[in-house]
């Protein structure tokens, strides 16, 4: 492979593995530690598959196909269907950036004390400066290169020393050993976490800006499985610290201030700002990525101008967009909304909303139209088909439940 | 000459029925020649299953039965030729026999 | 030629090669005794709307009224289609058509205000 090649593949491995943990995992994968130790390990696992498969289609429908995820679906299915699962996006988008903008300005209110609510629009304006004047490739290689200090969450399960029997058993799928509801609703929040619809949108539009062609997809399957992989390994890390850490005293996080503390007993002095630092890199990159990935999608479904590469005046509506979802998530957070609630609720809203978009884009990848020989095996099909459809139904289930519970 | 116009996009998913009444199919496709210097509709196709115009259970269901697996071929549609449809009414096609 | 694979809901581009929109609607001309002639490709917020019903097609033409958009639908005649491989090519200037009335509404109200737009 070409010196070139090798840099290109290397960096689409950091950034996957940069963009993986954010919010919603490092919530949903410490509430899971912290209520039911390692015994949801398995959802992570399972999420993580069904997402590398995922990505690897993404990435092959763009270098094949020559269009990206929105284009394709409202080109093969037609308007009156794209509408359903683009507006369903772009409801939840609003919330999940809300979240991040939060875990961000939690960030800042850990450090100075000032309260969520006022951080909320200085930090939407950084994001949106970030936004406005970069390029896609320097947002991306900077917040993946910064967002490698999660490697502090792995470091520190390491260093505590987790029974490697129990481990292993959590990768097993198992029952809920009490409280049911939650037990599900924290295994489908993983789930809408991990597998994040703005991923797809925001990964195939970005291999449409690079040119990717037929060439490119090698170098994709490896960034898929190497990058996702990788980042499945960080939110076991945050699981498995979260575990040793909150589960034997009974402690449940309800707040990201309890969670502070989580990397402390493994690094000493270094884990608290390493925790910080991760929250905020982790939930900024994350912010970028919702809101860019929001203007693909509307962009590509109504034929706009469409290019994080292109200054703001060759495309106006794509780049009012992400300023209309980057102030829009900032406006909710001044309300006061509790950040961590917002995450797991909206991670859950996620898993329901899945099948919506991930069924056209199951037909897409398997249409010789646009893949050409290039079709997906049957054994990804299954996979994603089931984790997809089951994560949904038990999203359905589980999330009124949890409501009802009072979490 | 008054002209007469029409909506390709809000003809898709309509029920064609013969002449009859009997329900043929939903209008899926048209299929377009250049003559003449002009592009003119020679044929309809009008399949079992709406097309995505109209997200329809059964074609999703059905197209997610071949996706498991199957290789990727949408069900088999039938030919109309533009003379034998109906169009007078577009939100009520027939079949001219 | 398949007019829903080929043209409807494809990415239209004009002779710069920008980004006109998406086909949004096809309208073909009725002619008694002859097949129906593929007459123009249509685009615009009251012609999508309309796929979903008459109401937000009224919708669509009450918002364009109110931001003094001249028209919420816009036609091109299909005998300036040059190429249909890819991307549906035109042989129309995107750029000044009144398909880019948004686009442009916004470049020079909103976007040019703020800094480092260029």
């Amino acid at each position: 492979m070409k010196r070139k090649d090798l840099l290109n593949l290397t960096l689409g491995i950091i950034t996957s593995i940069g963009g993986f943990l954010e919010v919603g995992s490092m919530a949903t994968s410490a509430a899971a530690g912290a209520d039911f130790g390692y015994k949801l390990l398995w959802v992570i696992v399972f999420s993580t598959l069904c997402l590398i498969f995922l990505i690897e289609m993404s990435g092959r429908l763009a270098a094949v196909s020559k269009r990206a995820l929105a284009d394709a679906v409202r080109e093969r299915f037609g308007f009156v269907f794209t509408v359903i699962p683009r507006l369903l996006e772009v409801l939840v988008n609003l919330l999940v950036i809300a979240a991040e903008i939060g875990g961000v300005c939690l960030a800042l209110k850990i450090i100075t004390g000032v309260p969520v609510a006022v951080w909320a629009i200085p930090v939407g304006l950084v994001l949106w400066i970030v936004v406005w004047v970069g390029t896609l490739e320097w947002i991306e290689n900077t917040t993946a290169i910064l967002g490698l200090m999660t490697i502090a969450f792995v470091i520190a399960a390491w260093k505590l020393h987790p029974d490697p029997h129990e481990v292993l058993r959590g990768l097993i799928p198992s029952r809920s050993p009490h409280d049911a509801a939650r037990f599900w609703f924290i295994a489908v929040s993983i789930a809408g976490s991990t597998i994040s619809p703005y991923m797809f949108h925001f990964y195939s539009s970005g291999a449409i800006e690079e040119e990717w062609d037929e060439k490119s997809l090698t170098s994709n399957r490896m960034t898929a499985i190497l990058g996702m992989g990788f980042g499945c390994l960080m939110s076991i890390g945050v699981l498995i610290v979260s575990a040793v850490v909150f589960a034997p005293k009974g402690i449940h996080v309800d707040s990201y201030e309890q969670l502070a503390v989580v990397l402390s007993p493994a690094l000493g002095r270094w884990g608290f700002p390493l925790f910080v630092g991760s929250l905020a890199v982790c939930c900024f990159g994350a912010a970028v990525e919702i809101a860019l990935a929001t203007s693909y999608l509307l962009g590509q479904t109504f034929g706009w101008n469409w290019s994080e590469n292109s200054e703001p005046t060759k495309g106006a509506r794509f780049a009012l967009t992400y300023t209309a979802v980057i102030f829009g998530g900032a406006l909710i957070m001044t309300t006061g909304l509790d950040p961590l609630k917002l995450t797991m609720f909206s991670m859950a809203l996620t898993a329901v909303i899945l099948p919506t978009v991930i069924m056209p884009f199951l037909l897409l990848v398997n249409d010789e139209h646009y893949v050409g020989e290039h079709r997906s095996g049957w054994i990804g099909n299954t996979v994603v088909f089931i984790v997809v459809l089951v994560a949904s139904i038990i999203a359905i289930v589980a999330i009124p439940l949890e409501l009802a519970g009072g979490s | 000459m008054k002209r007469r116009y029409l909506h390709l996009e809000l003809l898709l998913g309509r029920e064609i029925v013969d002449a009859n009444g009997k329900r043929v199919g939903r209008i899926e496709e048209a299929i377009a020649q250049k003559r003449d210097g002009e592009w003119v509709v020679t044929e309809f196709l009008c399949g079992r299953f709406g097309a995505m115009e109209r997200f329809s259970i059964h074609h999703l269901g059905s197209a997610i039965v071949h996706l498991l697996g199957a290789t990727g071929t949408s069900p088999k549609a039938q030919r109309i030729k533009w003379d034998d449809l109906d169009l007078s009414d577009p939100e009520h096609p027939r079949l001219k026999r | 030629m398949e007019l829903v694979r080929d043209i409807l809901d494809k990415q239209l581009r004009g002779r710069d090669d920008e980004k006109l929109g998406k086909v949004d609607g096809i309208v073909l001309e009725l002619r008694d005794g002859k097949p129906p002639r593929v007459a123009f490709l249509e685009l615009g917020s009251a012609t999508f709307a309309r796929r979903i019903g008459r109401r937000f097609e009224r919708w669509a033409v009450a918002l364009n009224r109110r931001f003094h958009m001249r028209r919420a639908r816009y036609r091109i005649d299909f005998g300036r289609v040059r190429d249909y491989d890819l991307d549906v090519k035109v042989d129309v200037d995107a750029k000044p058509s009144p398909a880019w009335a948004w686009e442009r509404w916004m470049r020079d109200h909103i976007i040019k205000r703020l800094p480092f737009a260029k």
